[in-house]
């Protein structure tokens, strides 16, 4: 490029300008031009201004025409002096494009650029990099470990207060550790690292103090008088433990699910520090009753072709009687599946079709309803049997299925009382539950699943009115009963638990 | 800076004031660009009273003048920019000194010389700037001096890159600490509380240093850790014994430098215990002990079994009676609460 | 011939090394070279180059944002500025301060401040250092006529009396404060007079005749050197350029930059002096002006070629100066 050519192009005023719209020349192609002439307008989002000359020379050339938009940085106007050919000027302005600013953008694109920290190494000791070594004590007399107890006195070495107590704890000897914490000091990671490279991991050897871990009063919270009994006597505190029982109660399972958590061997693993996920597990072995309820209900549902039968019923009426037998009698104690257990003995006598026992090849149709109550304990579900409960009153059948479930419990129900069964009724109603479907206990043919009655919207003689509605589900062997008469026994159903007058006689 | 090693020679009794009097003193004897800078700090300029009637007004660079002459024992008039401006350039150009903000209030009028200046030379001049000054002033509520001459700042120093903040509960650390300040070669800003001045220790006579970034622990345990600054040190260290009755044992942790700040101490720690609880006698908002919480918040949060608690003071400027300003800084019975907090009680 | 010819050349030439510097660093800001703000000083080069050239690279001096043109008196590296200006990593401050900061120790120039009035307590630092340590170094710090009125120049007009520290305040009147004029921004009628009233020294001299401007410079410096304390020079000038590159400078009279330029123009008016006086010739003159414009060619070149700091590195580094 010749020092005699010189480019005109548009200025940067101020931060913000990026381009620039061309406005007057005030001079002409061929016109002498002194440094400070003005020699074009350029209007920019917030101002006028004029470009002036910085050099001296002749105007050869505008590029920029007035009207033109140009980038910051474009070429407007060409100045050499008057020697200078035509094709050099030319030559000239086509070199340099119209591209605009050069401005540098790699320092942007540079500032995106991965940013890594320079601080000390104490940063990356991040306490994840650890694992839970399994219990390897620290009575371990291999050779690495033994040696890392040799050395002269450490008290002058460069260690963290807490890395210098651990030493101290364990017996282990600064001068063997390599230090990587703060400028070089002998941090807790770098103990933990030493020590686990020797084979061994850092467990408290001080005695388990007693750990006033929850200073928390327990004796509000909710608890079977056995799980309290045991989370004294194990030093446990009720707030600690998880309640599964009945009505959000802790437990006997819970305070052993806590207490086997515990046991694993000594220290709260603070030197240990754990994966951030732990998740603790307690093996069971199957009880026998688990065992046989898992057997049987996987036979029924893989033998017997179950299918469902869906009905609401309102239970206003139902709640009216309860409330006036409950009121006039005070042995009485009915509860709404007593009424229902009432209500299913007495469909069950209008259909013997339901009322039956299979064996895969026989069908046992029964004269009186035997009715399975079922009953949730401990171990897993009962179902105790109302014998011949077509033949007993409300009153009556409530006295036993209380009687047995109480039995069941305590586990002392007779076989003859349990095994068997014509029909099974299960509530899962003071759960909540609104509906559900239940599988088929065998050798009976149904099995009636009752929901929680709940307050609903129904629309009676056209108009809305509120009444307590409950679902009721049966599931029946379709093997053995048909859909027409699992429907007609729901519907005859309905009508004894909806017009309970209807069960009287 | 890889020191732990501690001085051997002969103790003595002697007050905050006293340490870091002898600091200033035997480092000017063995360093003589070692200058003091500040108003009053001898006293009695220009008056037909006692030269050095003051020794500053706290009284901690008494006898200092008569020693070393008002060359290097300068008393200034009441600009504070121009003194700590001064300083920087001197700083910049051969000196090492210890400038005086008489009340650490006073960086509200010369801030910029302290953030904008002093602070940032090595860094924007590429470099080759060093600036080897201790600013000290005092800190902190407890004297009945009112709003504006109470407050602790040590949050707004914290955050500015290029400071280094040091703050001395005791005077064996303030002692080793001013020494490595003025032998630092960056700008150090000494906070001193002002309810500690006649607080004592064992102090020794020889000259000796305390790195910076390197806590200490005043009380071992292991089930709570309670990270406290200054003169809220004492305070944690009283509500710690006062657990211990009950059994339950902490790790006092008193950082002594808040920038560089000990994080690695602190993280050691709460991996042992899981609970944390911080004492600061800033406002809750930006203070140490927020700061402090969101690291360990960040870097330890798997170790922790509860929510960590900061006993602060409030947001409010330091009242002036009595009883309000007893309120206002936390106290011992505070402090025990928040640990029993974290435990759960 | 009161002036050594040496000297007469070795003036011009940073003058006019300024001058084609500072007109650069316009082109280049233009261009998008220069990243940020640039504040430049041509107009203004007499003063600088007077006060700064008998200085030694043990005298400090401080500056204010408009600062090339001292650091270049001073014996900053032409090189070194621009690529400093650019943001390059081999720039004076590595790139972490460019053209409001830039700064030189090994020089002598402890930095140009984005603060109004940052400089002169620094200075007075400096000053107190050399004081201390028994040495005849002097300060010299640089303010505008905006900055005169900062709280920061008025203590250490004051702290610099009280401590009769060698410290020779210049203030650059060139009429603005930024948009302002110094006739309504300066309370009193005279800055000289205000600056006398602090008990110093204080002389008035014309900006843009060196001559002037650098015998009141060698009073000053003296008076400090020999003990005697800190003084004051009011010296008027102009600057050609707006308060920072890109300023549209609505505030400016008509023509009145035009005829700065031809009127007032320091190095104009140092030609025709030397040559008046036969001091220099022409040719000598002219020979030097195209040195400069090969030097400044060069050292924008150099930087646009220069590296960039590589933040992988160069971010997080020379935060303290020891270990933290």
């Amino acid at each position: 490029m010749s020092n005699d050519i010189k480019a005109i192009s548009m200025p940067k005023w101020g931060m913000e300008m990026s381009e620039g719209v061309v406005g007057d020349w005030h001079v002409n192609v061929g016109d002498n031009v002194s440094a400070g002439d003005d020699l074009v307008d350029i209007e920019t989002s917030k101002i006028v201004n004029t470009v002036t000359a910085s050099e001296s020379g002749v105007l050869r050339l505008i590029i920029g025409k007035t009207g033109d938009t140009l980038d910051v940085g474009a070429i407007l106007g060409v100045l050499a002096d008057a020697q200078t050919s035509d094709a050099e000027i030319q030559a000239f302005a086509n070199g340099l494009s119209k591209q605009g600013i050069t401005e540098d953008v790699q320092e942007s694109k540079a500032a995106a650029a991965e940013i890594t920290s320079t601080e000390p190494v104490h940063q990356t000791a991040a306490t994840s990099e650890l694992k839970s070594t399994p219990a390897a004590t620290s009575t371990d007399t291999s050779n690495s470990l033994s040696s890392l107890a040799a050395g002269d006195d450490d008290s002058q070495l460069h260690a963290s207060p807490i890395a210098r107590r651990l030493a101290k704890q364990y017996g282990v000897n600064l001068h063997n550790i390599n230090g990587t914490g703060r400028y070089g000091r002998i941090s807790k990671h770098d103990l933990e690292t030493a020590v686990s490279n020797a084979g061994g991991s850092l467990i408290a050897q001080q005695a388990p103090r007693s750990q006033p871990q929850r200073i928390r009063d327990d004796s509000a919270v909710k608890a079977t008088p056995v799980a309290r009994r045991m989370a004294k006597d194990l030093g446990i505190n009720l707030n600690d433990c998880r309640n599964s029982g009945n009505r959000g109660r802790v437990c006997k399972a819970d305070v052993e699910a806590l207490a086997s958590l515990s046991n694993k061997q000594t220290a709260p693993e603070p030197t240990t520090v754990a994966a951030p996920v732990e998740n603790p597990l307690t093996s069971q072995a199957m009880s026998g009753m688990r065992k046989t309820i898992a057997e049987r209900l996987q036979s029924s549902k893989q033998t017997a072709p179950h299918f469902r039968v869906q009905i609401d019923a309102n239970i206003d009426a139902l709640l009216t009687v309860r409330k006036q037998i409950n009121a006039a009698n005070t042995q009485a104690k009915v509860s709404v599946n007593d009424f229902i257990v009432k209500a299913c003995a007495t469909a069950l006598a209008q259909f013997p079709a339901v009322n039956v026992q299979f064996d895969g090849q026989t069908i046992k149709q029964f004269k009186h309803a035997d009715i399975s109550v079922a009953v949730a304990i401990d171990e897993g579900l009962i179902t105790p049997i109302v014998k011949s409960s077509d033949t007993k009153g409300l009153i009556e059948i409530s006295n036993e299925v209380r009687d047995l479930a109480t039995r069941a419990k305590l586990g002392r129900l007779k076989p003859e009382e349990f095994q068997g069964g014509t029909f099974c009724v299960s509530n899962l109603g003071m759960f909540g539950i609104k509906q559900f479907d239940a599988i088929i206990n065998p050798p009976q043919g149904a099995i009636l699943a009752v929901g929680a009655g709940e307050q609903k919207a129904i629309v009676t003689n056209g108009s809305i009115v509120i009444a307590t509605v409950l679902t009721l589900t049966l599931s029946s062997d379709h093997r053995i009963i048909d859909g027409a008469t699992a429907a007609q026994f729901m519907s005859t159903l309905k009508g004894f638990i909806e017009q309970p007058a209807t069960m009287l006689g | 800076m890889n020191t732990s090693a501690k001085p051997t020679g002969k103790t003595s009794i002697k007050t905050y004031r006293e340490a870091i009097n002898d600091a200033l003193r035997q480092e000017m004897r063995r360093d003589p660009t070692v200058i003091i800078i500040g108003e009053e700090v001898s006293g009695g300029a220009g008056t037909q009273g006692q030269d050095d009637a003051y020794g500053g007004v706290f009284g901690v660079t008494k006898g200092l003048m008569p020693e070393f002459g008002r060359e290097r024992v300068i008393d200034t008039p009441i600009s504070e920019s121009a003194i700590i401006g001064a300083a920087s350039g001197a700083a910049n150009n051969g000196l090492r000194p210890v400038a005086e903000l008489m009340f650490m209030d006073f960086i509200g009028v010369c801030f910029d010389q302290i953030f904008n200046q002093a602070a940032k030379f090595h860094y924007m001049f590429g470099g080759k700037s060093k600036t080897p000054m201790v600013i000290r002033g005092t800190v902190g509520a407890g004297w009945r001096a009112g709003p504006q001459h109470s407050n602790m700042l040590h949050p707004v120093l914290t955050h500015m890159p290029g400071l280094k903040v040091v703050m001395p509960s005791n005077a064996y650390d303030a002692k080793g600490l001013m020494v490595q300040a003025i032998r630092d070669n960056d700008p150090v800003m000494f906070l001193e509380h002002k309810v500690m001045y006649d607080t004592t220790c064992e102090v020794p006579d020889e000259l000796y240093t305390i790195p910076f970034g390197e806590a200490s622990f005043v009380r071992e345990g292991t089930d709570v850790t309670i990270v406290a600054i200054s003169n809220m040190v004492p305070r944690a260290i009283a509500a710690a014994d006062e657990l211990a009755k009950s059994g339950i044992s902490c790790d006092v942790i008193d950082p002594r430098t808040v920038s560089p700040l000990d994080d690695e101490a602190i993280l050691e720690s709460v991996a042992i215990t899981g609970r944390l609880v911080i004492v600061d006698e800033a406002h809750e908002r930006c203070s140490l002990a927020a700061d402090i919480s969101s690291i360990v918040a960040e870097k330890g949060f798997y170790s922790l079994k509860a929510p960590i608690r900061k006993v602060t003071a409030p947001h409010t400027p330091v009242p002036f009676a009595p009883g309000l300003e007893d309120a206002y800084i936390p106290s011992v019975d505070r402090i025990i609460e928040a640990v029993k907090d974290v435990l759960g009680a | 011939m009161p002036y050594q010819t040496e000297f007469l050349l070795r003036v011009y030439r940073t003058m006019k090394t300024i001058r084609e510097f500072e007109e650069r660093c316009i082109k280049e800001f233009e261009n998008g070279n220069i990243p940020g703000f640039v504040h430049v000083s041509n107009g203004q080069e007499a003063v600088a180059v007077a006060a700064c050239i008998e200085l030694s690279d043990k005298d400090i001096i401080g500056s204010t944002h408009r600062g090339h043109g001292h650091s270049l008196a001073k014996g900053c590296d032409v090189g070194g500025m621009m690529k400093e200006i650019m943001g390059r990593a081999t720039g004076v401050c590595k790139g972490k301060g460019g053209s409001m900061h830039i700064a030189d120790m090994d020089k002598g120039m402890i930095g140009a401040n984005a603060i109004v009035g940052g400089g002169p307590p620094l200075c007075n630092g400096a000053a107190l250092a050399s004081k201390t340590l028994g040495t005849k170094d002097i300060a010299l710090s640089f303010s505008g006529d905006g900055s005169a009125n900062q709280g920061t120049v008025l203590e250490s007009l004051n702290f610099a009396v009280v401590l009769k520290l060698p410290h020779v305040f210049i203030f650059e009147n060139n009429g603005y404060g930024e948009g302002t004029g110094v006739d309504y921004a300066l309370g009193c009628k005279s800055l000289t007079e205000r600056n006398a009233a602090f008990g110093m020294p204080s002389e008035h001299v014309n900006g843009n005749d060196f001559f002037a401007i650098y015998d009141a410079c060698q009073r000053a410096i003296k008076h400090a050197r020999d003990g005697k304390g800190p003084s004051a020079i009011e010296a008027e000038t102009v600057r050609f350029d707006g308060h920072f590159v890109g300023d549209p400078q609505l505030y400016r009279g008509k023509d009145e930059i035009k005829l700065a330029r031809k009127n007032r123009d320091c190095l104009k008016l140092f030609r025709e002096r030397v040559t008046t006086e036969k001091w220099l010739t022409n040719d000598q003159l002219d020979a030097v002006d195209g040195e400069v414009m090969l030097l400044i060619e060069k050292s924008v070149q150099e930087a646009l070629a220069a590296p960039h700091p590589d933040p992988a590195t160069d971010l997080l580094a020379d935060v303290y100066s020891s270990v933290y």
